[in-house]
């Protein structure tokens, strides 16, 4: 892996790991691809069951599915948390089944991750919580916001305010509201420079006022800097409002990949009926 | 079957109390004892003010050294024992082994050898301590980082972060107030545990203290036993206050000092609030003199006190104290040859007197127990808060319980075995007076836990008090009031192997005389024959608590 030294005004220093070229040039091919992935869990529960479809750059897509779906999974998969058992995954044009460790390390650089619960450290300030996102792209452990550099600090805070945060960019990130914690969190993810965001259900536990804060957050962001943004979702009307495409799993199988231009809510709440036997629904697909 | 543990507890306690000798004809013999003992002692004969404050010096930097020492050991080896840390099954397995390893050999043990090694002094002491207390410390310092939310480590994993930096961003922060406070705990722990060591040669108040009993100097040797008596309460009340702020959070601690500032500068509006609730989702430009280092705040200056304050503690301690003297008496080739006399354990010809003396430590931690568990029932159960209904009452009996609780055992030991004369009796006495303390608080703890509906319901249906204490209270909290007897038991049976170094009964007295003897293999059968006993009434309660559950 190839480093990189910065040198900084009062003669402290930092290593940068580089950005590999490849993940810029991926403009021209889709950003994630998926060919029969299956992923069956060491107790023999099966998640996935030939999932099949690819995300072109720039598309907000969401994942609609009942709790036990698969949605989570799939998500945990493109952020390489998880290899598939069968079936090939290519996230950023890396193979993910065959790539070492230190391409997969690359890969989560680049891809943020949205959680549910925050997943912040609450004992520490929220502008250490969002400097923390730097942590791949540096080399050795930080502890204390002073660990990283003025440069990284500075962006960090850029980020904070880009979600209305900075106000609060000293204060211990415990101390603050559930809608206030997924807006740091979201300013964590932007300090991975990602290409991808990803997003496992990130207004389940918050209050309509601050979902649709987020989720209004979430749109612009990857608008702005047009990043591809998979996010998984539970209610219909929400994901329809807010993605260009919505997929729709159950039982780990895709049952709905449609564009929400043509998509009604009818439809889309096929996924959670319990009915067997229902037909797949195939629309069109946007490219 | 919760019957027939008790049934079988009283019948064990009853039995030993009676083959001990503890009887009420014992107890007047003592009390007019007393008359005696005060004659003798008194007026106390008080060492220098000067002396006082050295040996408190010397004293306070050993503890704190070896407190230190446990840590800097503990802190890789728990983060070797954590499944959270650490996915290799193979380092778990030998970093748990090590911990355990720790706590099976007793610190008095370590004193021996290390004073051997090198000499009396501070630094078998720092050592024996040291090297014991990862027992203890490593295994909380492993299950608090086991305990702490995975959350925070996924989502710096789903960065790209390494192991390393997963650890300190997101495992260190979630740690760190419980790491000190168990620290903290360990410190008052060892500060008990000094007096101790001062018996086999660890220098310090304890050693001062032995050697004024030893000149059957009583007049200096209690002022010695009353200074460390109130050294161990002052440094439990400082260190439990101090803990109570840590495991609250310190948010709480930010939130005081927060209104202490709105309270001072009244016209300007707190620092939190100058934010608008909604703020605007367009990027606002950004002024070019950003602050990118924290505001001040109290609680950050606070915590630099606290630093230079221990920094300075533990210079203090190295540099003044003698620590670093370390010279090996018999040289570094001699350190194996040392190591050699304790093994193989032998028996010197006595294993009969042996036998029989740790069946009398056996006894003589049943019937302390017994007897604490005789006071601690009610004691605790006026010390708890939703029992007792009067907050005078429960507040004087948890304080009561506390400064029981900040006896040292072996003090109170030594008081009594110069009250009552040499023997296990007095021994029985000391560990009962502890247990008050330890078991009072679990009995008044584990009443607090109880659930208040069927507290509720009974009152509801027009019951008296004492009722309800027996029908929705006690049947509720039997199975922790059972947990705390059997951890209360093993407590005091690992005590009562120690109790023989201050003449009151039990195996630990062979263990002083092998130590002026020589016979170093005793010392090691001794260890084992002890470690034995401990680890079958281990295995009696994991069964017991499974059964009563």
């Amino acid at each position: 892996m190839r480093t990189r030294i910065f040198i900084h005004p009062h003669g402290r220093f930092e290593v940068h790991m580089v950005d590999q070229a490849v993940f810029d040039d991926v403009g021209r091919g889709p950003v994630v691809s998926l060919t029969q992935v299956t992923k069956e869990f060491d107790g023999g529960v099966t998640a996935l069951r030939g999932v099949e479809f690819d995300v072109p750059r720039g598309q907000i897509l969401a994942l609609l599915g009942r709790s036990g779906s698969g949605k989570s999974t799939l998500l945990r998969h493109i952020c390489c948390l998880h290899r598939p058992t069968s079936g090939s995954l290519r996230v950023l044009g890396t193979d993910v089944a065959r790539a070492r460790r230190s391409q997969l390390r690359q890969i989560r650089r680049r891809t943020g991750f949205v959680f549910q619960q925050f997943n912040l450290v609450g004992q520490l300030s929220v502008l250490e919580n969002v400097c923390s996102g730097a942590l791949g792209r540096l080399v050795g452990p930080r502890l204390g916001l002073f660990s990283y550099s003025r440069a990284l600090r500075l962006e960090a805070l850029e980020h904070l305010d880009r979600v209305g945060m900075a106000g609060h960019a000293f204060q211990r990130t415990s101390t603050l509201s559930g809608g206030q914690q997924q807006r740091v969190a979201i300013a964590r993810a932007l300090m991975q420079h990602p290409v991808i965001l990803l997003a496992d259900e990130p207004v389940a536990s918050l209050d309509p006022d601050s979902a649709d804060t987020v989720m209004r957050l979430l749109r612009e962001i990857a608008r702005e800097r047009s990043l591809t943004v998979i996010g998984s979702l539970h209610q219909v009307e929400l994901a329809l409002g807010w993605a260009d495409r919505v997929i729709g799993l159950r039982d780990g199988e895709v049952m709905l990949d449609a564009s929400t231009t043509i998509l009604d809510t009818t439809t889309a709440m096929s996924v959670y009926n319990t009915v067997p036997g229902t037909e797949p629904v195939a629309l069109d697909v946007t490219g | 079957m919760v019957v027939g543990f008790l049934c079988l507890f009283v019948g064990a306690g009853i039995w030993s109390l009676s083959s001990l000798g503890v009887n009420i004809a014992a107890l007047v013999q003592g009390v007019s004892n007393a008359e005696i003992f005060i004659r003798r002692t008194w007026p106390l004969s008080l060492p220098s003010a000067e002396e006082v404050l050295q040996q408190t010096g010397i004293t306070l930097s050993t503890v704190l050294l070896a407190t230190l020492l446990s840590i800097a050991l503990s802190l890789p080896l728990a983060v070797w024992a954590s499944s959270v840390t650490t996915p290799s099954k193979l380092h778990r397995f030998t970093s748990r082994g090590v911990i355990v390893a720790a706590r099976a050999v007793p610190d008095v043990v370590l004193a021996i050898l290390f004073v051997r090694l090198f000499g009396l002094g501070v630094l078998p002491g720092i050592l024996a301590m040291g090297l014991h207390s990862i027992g203890m410390v490593g295994k909380l310092y492993a299950d608090a980082i086991e305990q702490t939310s995975p959350g925070p480590r996924e989502a710096l994993n789903s960065i790209g972060a390494t192991r390393t930096q997963r650890l300190l961003t997101a495992v260190v922060p979630q740690v760190l107030p419980a790491f000190i406070a168990i620290g903290l705990h360990r410190f008052d722990i060892n500060l008990r545990v000094s007096a101790v060591l001062g018996v086999v040669g660890v220098a310090g108040i304890g050693f001062e203290m032995t050697n004024a009993f030893a000149r059957l100097d009583f007049g200096l040797g209690i002022s010695w036993a009353l200074i460390l008596l109130l050294l161990c309460l002052l440094t439990e009340m400082v260190s439990a206050s101090i803990r109570r702020v840590l495991l609250r959070g310190s948010g709480e601690g930010e939130s005081g000092a927060h209104r202490f500032r709105t309270r001072l500068f009244r016209g300007r509006r707190p620092s939190g609030t100058d934010v608008p609730l909604t703020p605007p989702l367009t990027a606002s430009p950004l002024g070019t003199a950003r602050r990118v280092s924290p505001p001040f705040s109290f609680a950050r200056a606070r915590r630099w006190v606290y630093t230079v304050i221990v920094a300075a503690a533990v210079g203090a301690s190295l540099f003044g104290g003698g620590a670093l003297e370390a010279r090996v008496s018999a040289g570094w080739a001699g350190f194996f040859t040392t190591l050699g006399l304790f093994w193989p354990p032998g028996d010197a010809g006595m294993l009969d007197r042996l036998l029989l003396a740790l069946v009398e430590t056996v006894q003589i931690g049943l019937a302390a127990t017994f007897l604490g568990a005789l006071l601690a029932v009610p004691v605790g159960t006026l010390a708890a808060r939703n029992i007792s209904g009067n907050r005078a009452v429960h507040g004087a009996f948890r304080g009561f319980v506390l400064v029981v609780r900040g006896l040292p055992e072996l003090i109170v030991a030594i008081v009594f075995v110069v009250v009552i004369g040499l023997g296990p009796v007095a021994g029985v006495l000391a560990l009962a007076l502890g247990s008050v303390g330890l078991l009072g608080k679990l009995v008044a703890d584990s009443l607090e836990e109880v659930d208040a509906g069927p507290l509720e319901a009974m009152s509801a249906l027009g019951s008296s008090r004492t009722q309800r204490y027996f029908t929705a209270v006690l049947p509720q909290a039997a199975p922790a009031l059972i947990g705390g007897l059997l951890y209360q038991l093993d407590v005091n049976i690992r005590s009562a192997t120690l109790l023989g170094l201050v003449g009151a009964g039990g195996v630990g007295f062979y263990l002083l005389q092998a130590t002026q003897t020589r016979e170093y293999e005793v010392i090691t059968l001794i260890t084992l024959m002890t470690f034995t006993v401990v680890f079958a009434l281990e295995l009696v309660s994991m069964l017991l608590r499974r059964l009563v559950r």
